[in-house]
């Protein structure tokens, strides 16, 4: 006698994200030093590969499905040369990645809608961030900044990864 | 005074799997952009880092409740759950992800429809019962994920049970069988219930699905509206029935599998005497016997029911001869006993030997560990091998014979040859 999972509804269909991101690691592929043909590889590569991830069936492939696509955002970032525009190519073609999770294949429509605030707050980040680079008179100043509000995020994140309770508004003291 | 009662305060809220690869990768390209000096990286790695603060922030402030409505339609082998979640505001249904759980002896027939409106999530699922089972249906797992699936929260709500029962329609006969009495002058004792046979007690309007025998058509004629009759019902007898769940040679997956369809047996051929006010009880036979006295009505029916959905597979073998001296504790010698055993070992033959010496009557509804064999499905030595098996499994029901009258069960969705063998007067034990 076995228990097992009932067949789920199969996956919808392209969506919105996939094409939110591949414009945007497209964008970030141009911009990129050395040979074009091999940054759109990349791209199509880390878009391919999350998009398979991302429409199995299985919990753990779904939760892995980032990373192919990170990887790819990160390679091309790590080969865009120095300068504000491929800065706020890299923050965009991160917040396609938001995007393109919030437009999962197995999960109801309208998901970009839905979970505007999910991207919308990291792209203020990235605005303020990129907008304080441009301000700022050195590229080594910006990457100062940057890195001392970076590290102080990844501080609180550390933090709440751990008691995520915290988030939570506190319970009436009565029972 | 006494201490007060504990509150679960342990937290809903809870980070995903995906959530945690996204900080995996934020923090790790922090690194590299810091230790690289690649202001591109850290451009990458804000928005993920940042991605599961802002959807706790969008959660729910609390647990959401959602109460779920269901039941099961279909007949025959076909189980089809219908049910509907509803979602109070400001919920969106859209972020609730429902997910079920297949019980054992179902399969699915299709995929299920999941169909979400405002205020509530509409569900249809189709399986299909491979035998007759009465099983419990786990409740779907709800829970709030957001739209990226990076934080979810738990749901909470009414979750009524249900349960799938698959009989083959046979069963529904069972029940008019004559049985043995065991109390005193059973027909002095009239039953003040009213039923479907028995003397005539007087006339009522005809339910809508009244059976068309169960009509009085004069007085239909003389009314003008459909009026049936009415009974006082008699007592037929009582009958036992003994549940083997011993472990056998078999296997624990076979076992387990023929004492799910003898559970499924029981549960209907009970249900269908009790419809007929007799009195029934039930014997469990594992490593000891745990037993329900005879009785009847629907509380009765309810304790039946749950000792037999209780029922688990022994660990350890117990002798026949202890369930035959317990059986006596609990019920009168002469009541008619139905043992439902898959006589796959020489013991299960010994348990009905022990019950008749014991005074106890005994008819054996055997399931056979066999699977039915379609005609030209195997060839060579594997028909070779099902043919011998099945000439032992011959010899097996032969031998048991000689004890009492067996049903070699082994098309699972046809109890027509025991109804029968039930009906039929049992001529050995007149001669004993």
């Amino acid at each position: 006698v076995t228990r097992s999972e009932p067949p789920s509804p199969g996956p919808r269909g392209p969506g919105p994200g996939i094409v939110a991101l591949g414009l945007a690691f497209v964008a970030l592929a141009l911009v990129t030093e050395g040979s074009i043909v091999v940054g759109l590889g990349i791209a199509a590569a880390g878009i391919v590969g999350g998009t398979i991830l991302l429409r199995r069936p299985g919990r753990s492939a779904r939760a892995t499905a980032p990373l192919p696509v990170v990887a790819a955002a990160a390679v091309l970032a790590g080969r865009a040369p120095l300068g504000a525009i491929p800065e706020l190519l890299a923050g965009t073609a991160a917040l396609a990645v938001l995007v393109w999770l919030s437009d999962d294949p197995r999960r109801p429509p309208a998901g970009v809608r839905r979970g505007v605030w999910g991207w919308l707050i990291p792209a203020v980040a990235v605005a303020i961030a990129w907008t304080s680079t441009g301000l700022l008179p050195s590229d080594a100043a910006s990457l100062g900044v940057a890195a001392g509000a970076l590290v102080a995020a990844v501080g609180a994140l550390a933090y709440l990864s751990a008691r995520p309770e915290l988030l939570e508004p506190d319970r009436a003291p009565t029972l | 005074m006494s201490a007060p009662a504990a509150v679960d305060i342990a937290p809903s809220l809870a980070w995903t799997p995906r959530a945690v690869v996204l900080l995996a990768s934020g923090a790790a390209l922090l690194g590299l952009g810091l230790v690289f000096l690649a202001p591109g990286l850290l451009f990458v790695g804000l928005p993920l880092l940042l991605a599961p603060i802002a959807a706790s922030l969008v959660a729910p402030s609390t647990d959401p409740s959602v109460d779920l409505t269901w039941a099961v339609e279909g007949i025959g082998r076909d189980v089809d759950v219908v049910g509907e979640l509803r979602v109070p505001p400001p919920v969106d249904p859209a972020d609730l992800e429902v997910a079920f759980s297949l019980p054992p002896g179902l399969r699915p027939r299709d995929r299920p429809a999941i169909e979400r409106d405002p205020g509530r999530i509409r569900f249809r699922l189709h399986w299909e019962a491979v035998d007759p089972l009465v099983v419990p249906v786990p409740p779907p797992r709800v829970v709030w994920r957001d739209p990226a699936g990076l934080v979810e929260r738990r749901v909470t709500g009414e979750r009524p049970p249900l349960e799938v029962e698959r009989y083959p329609p046979e069963v529904l006969r069972a029940g008019a069988v004559r049985l043995e009495r065991t109390i005193a002058l059973p027909g002095e004792v009239r039953s003040r219930s009213l039923g479907p046979s028995g003397e005539f007690f007087g006339l009522r309007d005809a339910a809508p699905a009244e059976p068309p025998r169960r009509l009085n058509w004069i007085a239909s004629a003389r009314a003008g509206r459909p009026i049936a009759n009415d009974y006082r019902v008699d007592r037929t007898g009582d009958v036992v029935i003994v549940v083997d769940a011993r472990p056998t040679s078999l296997g624990p997956r076979a076992d387990a599998s023929l004492l799910a369809l003898s559970v499924a047996g029981a549960c209907g051929i009970a249900e269908s005497f009790l419809r007929e006010r007799a009195r029934v009880g039930v014997a469990i036979f594992g490593e000891f016997l745990d037993a329900v006295p005879l009785g009847s009505g629907r509380a009765h029916r309810l304790r039946l029911r749950s000792a037999l959905l209780a029922a688990r597979l022994a660990t350890e073998f117990a002798p026949a001869e202890r369930c035959a001296i317990a059986m006596r504790r609990y019920f009168p010698p002469g009541v008619t006993t139905l043992v439902i055993s898959s006589l796959a070992d020489p013991d299960s033959i010994e348990l009905v030997a022990f019950l008749r010496r014991r005074g106890f009557p005994v008819t054996v509804l055997s399931p056979s560990p066999l699977p039915p064999r379609p005609p030209g499905a195997m060839a060579g030595p594997a028909e070779l091998a099902d043919r011998i098996a099945r000439l032992a499994r011959r010899v097996r029901i032969a031998r048991a014979w000689q004890e009492a009258r067996v049903v070699d069960w082994d098309d699972r969705w046809s109890l027509a040859p025991f109804v029968a063998l039930l009906r039929r007067p049992d001529d050995r034990r007149r001669i004993a």
